[in-house]
């Protein structure tokens, strides 16, 4: 018989003889049909009474289970779509048609059954946990003693009989899942969910509607409380309503989708389902994302001031909060957490380049008053900027900052000379910043034409003197607007100091001469004009160093005629006295309209660059290519306008860096 | 031999009265040159009609007030449409001026020598335009003729006339005039000027794309335009 199994039947079944098996397969043919046949219903039965038993909490022998599935997998071996020389069984054919499908028919009913008698009882919340655990079970029942191509059909059975029929009393639930922050319930919500194709769409905008609603809520209570909006509050708020839902999509929808990788590794390649959660968390990611940028460019704050840029105004100034000396700066260590809340922050505003502006112009005002509380902590967040937004982006702020350090080293150098030579200035004690033209905010190379006051002359010549030397060619010119000092009065019985700018300090100057002068002579002598006399004298005259001659009060329409007297009664508390601080406030409309007109032109030219970047590389290009080419080229600091792309585009035709080409008027070449 | 000699003799007969073809082509040629000098004279007379204005202090070419008077001569308002047409057979390139090159080559081409020819030609000129190809060339050469000297926008009431002649009254054309009227628009630049044929040649208002490659004031007229229907 070995040898007939060995050679004839090899042979037969090779050239596939009809009729001709080998022993094996024909004796469990024969096993097959003379007792499985008759057998198998009440067997099948039995089995799945067994299994019955377990899912109701009995405990059973299960290798009784594990033995009858192993004989009936035996059985495929005979599967007619087989070749007959693969003589290892690999069919399930017969456990599929015999045991399989009645199983899963019955898993079904039952399963459909428990979900209705169960919510009855117990909550939705309950619901899903015990979804879940019945999931588990299932799995596990089939890596014990199932064949595991079961594995998916089971999970599918249970999503049909659980999930697909109550998707929307979850649904139902998930605003006040997310209100309630019930972060458990919201994970395994999300778990289930995903086990349904298309499922958890419905979530996403949802979500978004959720985060975007709770954002706006919480931005207009703040400014119902406190109209005059503070940027550290203002920040918090935005950024606590970041880190709110950054932990729902962290822990409810994403170490799920881990877990779900782990389980997923260990089982068959069938269920690849791991990519499909990723996905959908990245999808929660990007309606989370969304719905901030909602937030921080559209809400109550920047509808009460009427433009998206209020938003990177705040935030710059709150960035001017964490970097400013002050007796209510954060403590060290935090100082760089918030940096890094700051840079999330950024990325959901709009308009980068406003951000950019906006802190270009509380970084100068930083630098040039000395008020930064570290020249550490500026270079940290300038590194941190350039990072997450490039070379580009923090170029000019950087050489804001250098200018500012080398300024040290300059100033030192200068007093050095000063005190070397035994050069007479006055006893001027002078610290110089000196700016690099086209980089500092406009508003800081205002031309003026004021008188430099005798006794600063000699310093501030001698400073000119020593630079224009050290390097040659170099113009400077002096910013008059930007100087403090403080002085010494020795008018009076105690000597008060006072810190002054430096039109304050050229009013002072003319008083060592005489005790009054009209207002007209103070302009002439002085040389300011006559709108910025109110902001020079205003402090002044209210601490009562002045006084107007009969004792008229000061206000921008006083004739020039007036006669303003130094107050020789003039006495004070405090020794030392700050002017300078109370200078009106600049007019807010005046300089937003400048800051939207600078931002406008610098966008001009911004756009403009990118399409003789894009064309120059390109040669010819379609006008829909070559807009969608250039929004794409400039998202990292702005959202261009199409209108204003086209704008830009009729400026080169016209300066003759483009043209339309014969045959297509929508296709542009570049002319070299 | 003899019948080749014959037949050599005979040869100079035929050659001889073909002789007789240049001579009448020469006579032609002559009298066609003659006829030429007569025209190149005729035109040169008709052109020192009118150049030389002593008002114009242009010497050497037809001014202003030369061309005002020659739009007298042929019945024919200074911005009557024709002269538009002439000035582009004529190749000109200042507006209201002819230089002798331009009149003599362009006169022969249009083959009139003399104010009756001219004016004849001026009663029909509008017909060369019916060919869409030739309006174009037309409309292109109208924006370099009509643009003052070294500007590179045609100033605005210029463009709006220029339309106006070269459109005659098209209903789209005077909606775009009206809707130029409410903006503080003050030039046409040639890329606006081309396209705006382009526009008017292509486009259906209705399903026009404002983000498309036409020029912004096209985009605003298209919008100004919808309003002014829905109004309606």
């Amino acid at each position: 018989m070995g040898y007939l199994n060995r050679h004839y039947i090899k042979k037969s079944v090779d050239d596939n003889t009809p009729d001709i098996t080998y022993y094996y397969n024909e004796s469990i043919l024969q096993w097959e049909k003379g007792l499985f046949d008759a057998i198998e219903e009440p067997l099948v039965s039995a089995v799945y009474q067994q299994i019955l038993k377990e899912r109701n909490g009995e405990r059973i022998e299960s290798s009784l289970i594990t033995n009858v599935i192993k004989s009936i997998l035996a059985l495929g071996i005979n599967d007619p779509e087989l070749p007959k020389k693969e003589k290892e069984g690999k069919s399930i054919y017969i456990y599929e048609k015999t045991f399989e499908q009645r199983f899963l028919d019955r898993t079904s009913e039952y399963y459909i059954f428990e979900a209705k008698e169960f919510l009855q009882q117990h909550d939705i919340f309950q619901y899903m946990k015990k979804v879940e655990d019945r999931i588990r079970e299932e799995r596990e029942r089939v890596t014990r003693y199932l064949h595991l191509s079961t594995l998916p059909k089971i999970e599918s059975t249970i999503d049909n009989a659980m999930i697909i029929e109550y998707l929307d009393q979850f649904r139902a639930e998930f605003d006040n899942m997310l209100a309630h922050n019930q972060i458990e319930n919201l994970s395994r919500m999300h778990h289930l969910c995903s086990r349904v194709e298309g499922a958890l769409n419905a979530l996403h905008d949802k979500f978004r509607v959720h985060i975007v609603e709770k954002g706006l809520e919480a931005v207009s209570a703040l400014i119902s409380e406190t109209p005059n909006v503070d940027p550290a509050t203002y920040f918090n708020t935005i950024m606590g309503t970041h880190k709110h839902f950054d932990n729902v999509v962290k822990n409810a929808f994403r170490n799920d989708a881990i877990f779900r990788q782990f389980f997923d590794q260990a089982m068959t390649e069938i269920i690849n389902n791991n990519a499909n959660a990723f996905r959908n968390d990245a999808i929660f990611r990007q309606f989370f994302d969304q719905a901030m940028t909602e937030i921080i460019n559209n809400n109550a704050v920047t509808a009460k001031f009427n433009s998206s840029a209020k938003s990177s105004d705040l935030v710059a100034r709150y960035c001017d909060f964490l970097l400013r000396k002050s007796p209510k700066a954060l403590p060290e260590k935090e100082i760089e957490e918030a940096m890094d809340q700051v840079i999330i922050c950024i990325c959901y505003i709009g308009d980068k380049d406003v951000f950019q502006r906006q802190y270009s112009q509380v970084l100068a005002k930083r630098l040039v008053f000395k008020v930064s509380a570290s020249d550490d902590f500026e270079a940290l967040m300038l590194s941190k900027l350039k990072r997450m937004f490039g070379f580009e982006y923090v170029n000019k702020l950087e050489r804001m900052f250098q200018d500012s350090l080398l300024s040290h080293d300059l100033t030192a150098e200068s007093k050095n000379r000063v005190k070397d030579n035994n050069i007479n200035v006055n006893g001027v004690d002078l610290s110089t910043i000196v700016l690099a033209q086209g980089v500092w905010p406009t508003n800081f190379n205002k031309k003026n034409d004021m008188v430099v006051p005798n006794m600063l002359e000699a310093s501030f010549s001698e400073f000119s003197a020593y630079y224009c030397q050290k390097f040659n060619g170099r113009k400077l010119e002096w910013l008059h607007n930007m100087g403090r000092g403080e002085v010494q009065c020795s008018v009076f019985s105690r000597k008060y100091s006072f810190c002054v700018n430096t039109y304050q300090l050229a009013v002072l100057n003319l008083y060592n001469d005489a005790d009054s002068y009209t207002l007209q002579q103070i302009l002439d002598n002085v040389g300011i004009t006559k709108e910025e006399l109110p902001g020079v004298l205003m402090a002044m005259i209210k601490f009562e160093l002045f006084k107007l001659e009969g004792g008229v009060s000061f206000g921008p329409n006083t004739p020039l005629e007036t006669k303003l007297e130094l107050n020789m009664k003039f006495s004070s508390k405090k020794m030392k006295m700050d002017f300078s601080k109370a200078v009106p406030k600049a007019d807010t409309k005046k300089e937003d309209a400048e800051l939207a007109k600078d931002v406008q032109d610098d966008r001009i030219m911004v756009i403009q660059a990118a399409i003789v970047r894009v064309m120059k590389m390109r040669k010819t290009l379609a006008h829909n290519a070559l807009i969608t080419e250039v929004i794409q080229q400039l998202s990292y600091r702005f959202k261009p306008d199409v209108r204003m792309i086209k704008k830009c585009i009729e400026l080169l035709i016209e300066k003759e860096y483009l043209a339309r080409t014969n045959e297509d008027r929508q296709m542009y070449e570049y002319l070299s | 031999m003899s019948e080749r000699w014959s037949m050599t003799r005979n040869a100079p007969i035929t050659t001889g009265q073909k002789r007789h073809a240049p001579d009448d082509e020469a006579v032609a040629a002559k009298r066609a040159k003659t006829n030429e000098k007569q025209q190149q004279k005729k035109i040169d007379a008709f052109y020192q009609k009118y150049a030389n204005e002593p008002k114009d202090t242009l010497p050497g070419r037809i001014g202003p007030h030369g061309v005002k008077r020659l739009c007298r001569d042929l019945k024919v308002q200074p911005t009557d449409l024709c002269m538009l047409v002439l000035a582009w057979k004529l190749e000109a390139t200042v507006s209201c001026e002819f230089m002798y090159a331009e009149w003599s080559a362009g006169m022969k081409k249009i083959d009139c020598t003399g104010i009756r020819a001219l004016t004849k030609w001026c009663s029909t000129a509008d017909l060369a335009l019916a060919n869409p190809a030739d309006f174009k060339k037309l409309y292109d050469f109208t924006f370099n003729y009509a643009k003052p000297l070294g500007q590179r926008s045609l100033p605005i009431e210029l463009a709006i006339a220029c339309w106006r002649l070269l459109y005659r009254g098209n209903a789209d054309v005077e909606q775009w005039i009206t809707y130029l009227g409410t903006t503080t628009k003050l030039g046409i630049t040639s890329d606006e000027w081309t396209s705006f044929y382009d526009f008017h040649s292509t486009v259906n208002i209705n399903n026009y794309d404002a983000a498309g490659a036409f020029p912004i004031i096209i985009d605003d007229y298209v919008e100004w335009r919808l309003n002014q229907m829905r109004m309606e």
